[in-house]
């Protein structure tokens, strides 16, 4: 005995007809109104996804598209070649004043360090995004399970990130507060805490509630 | 003929891209049409489409080097596109929903058809994610549920009871 759910499925399409002989739909529509209704709904659905379909079917320029696409490239590498500029200099800089004999302050070399690793999270969010968006296509397994398992590790990496960078901006304050380096050693110290500080919460308010709003999209799909 | 190594970092960088533009504007100009129609039908939104296009095409340039098959890039364009979809959307869910302009479409759209299809585009933004991406990769896209089920990675069998549940949303969604 067939539902209406089965016959449902003949009409939209979606059930294999083979498996459902549709030689009585006709009759069943004669005396099912729930059917029926569904019947005409769904007529005037395919009717509306065809003409949006149309409507989407007019290629834009693509050779203006490309063009933004490729400025947007060249900029991406700027930034991470100066990324990767900068990550060298705040290695270099406490190895050359050791090496010259003038060795840095412990707040300098901290700050180098600290400067280092903020400018390490562009390439290294770079890198980790197009590893994942890589895989993606290598993967046979379902897509959106992966996405969620892909979001929970990405939350997981914020919340680590976050506790270090606060955990970084409270030792900063620290020295700043009560260590007292050569001017301006307490100053260059207090803007690293800062900056710190402001990279943990915009990590903790902007990014983790943009991951939290992504996994709540993603939600229960394909479940 | 040994080529002599480039003198600089910037000039590496310049090399590489100059070596890569050929094949990538090639796949670019296959791909993207469908890529920024798949944007479009997920967001209702031409210009946000733009912008997700784009962003698949600039991690579709960095991976470009791992795929061959032609089949094997377009699925894994859709799967970008979806990621990429689902991203901007979560960050504007407050506007789902809302109404569009059709005169961001590139097509014509007749007078009495615009109302039509306006409330099917907010329909369509009310649905849940897989239900959205379903219609819209086999109704819009017109992909078989085998090419669905390999960009799902899913069974081909699941497709079908998949767009069942899309289709009744979407019915549900347009009577209000």
């Amino acid at each position: 005995v067939k539902s209406c759910n089965d016959y449902m499925g003949l009409i939209d399409g979606s059930a294999d007809p083979r498996e459902h002989p549709i030689g009585d739909l006709a009759d069943h529509l004669q005396t099912c109104n729930t059917c029926a209704d569904y019947r005409t709904a769904a007529t005037r659905i395919r009717a509306l996804l065809n003409e949006f379909r149309t409507a989407l079917s007019t290629p834009d320029p693509t050779d203006l598209a490309l063009k933004s696409v490729e400025s947007r490239i060249s900029s991406s590498r700027r930034q991470l070649f100066w990324s990767l500029i900068l990550i060298a200099a705040c290695i270099a800089a406490p190895f050359g004043a050791m090496v010259a004999g003038r060795a840095l302050p412990l707040g300098g070399v901290l700050s180098f360090l600290s400067v280092g690793l903020l400018s390490l999270a562009l390439p290294w969010k770079l890198l980790r995004k197009q590893s994942v968006l890589t895989k993606l296509g290598r993967r046979k397994s379902d897509f959106y399970q992966n996405w969620r398992h892909e979001l929970q590790r990405e939350l997981l990496g914020i919340i680590a990130s976050a506790v270090f960078a606060s955990l970084f901006s409270v030792t900063f304050l620290f020295l700043a507060a009560f260590v007292s380096f050569p001017p301006p050693g307490n100053f260059v110290v207090l803007g690293v805490a800062i900056l710190m500080g402001v990279g943990a919460l915009h990590a903790l308010l902007v990014e983790m509630r943009d991951l939290r709003n992504e996994l709540a999209l993603v939600g229960e799909a394909g479940a | 003929v040994s080529e002599s190594p480039p003198s600089s970092a910037s000039e590496a960088v310049g090399d590489a891209q100059e070596n890569s533009r050929p094949e990538f504007a090639a796949v670019f100009r296959a791909h993207y049409p469908y890529a920024l129609r798949l944007a479009t039908s997920l967001t209702g939104d031409r210009e946000l489409a733009q912008d997700i296009a784009q962003d698949v095409f600039l991690a579709v340039f960095r991976g470009l080097g791992g795929f061959r098959g032609d089949s094997q890039l377009r699925t894994w364009i859709y799967q970008i596109t979806l990621r990429m979809a689902g991203r901007h959307l979560s960050k504007l869910k407050k506007h789902a929903g809302q109404a569009v302009e059709l005169d961001d479409l590139p097509g014509t759209v007749s007078a009495e058809g615009a109302a039509a299809l306006s409330e099917l585009i907010v329909a369509l933004g009310r649905l849940p994610l897989d239900s959205r991406t379903v219609l819209s990769l086999v109704a819009i896209e017109g992909l078989s549920h085998q090419a669905v089920a390999d960009v799902l990675g899913v069974p081909v069998g699941t497709i079908g009871s998949r767009l069942h549940t899309a289709r009744r949303q979407l019915i549900a969604a347009i009577r209000g």
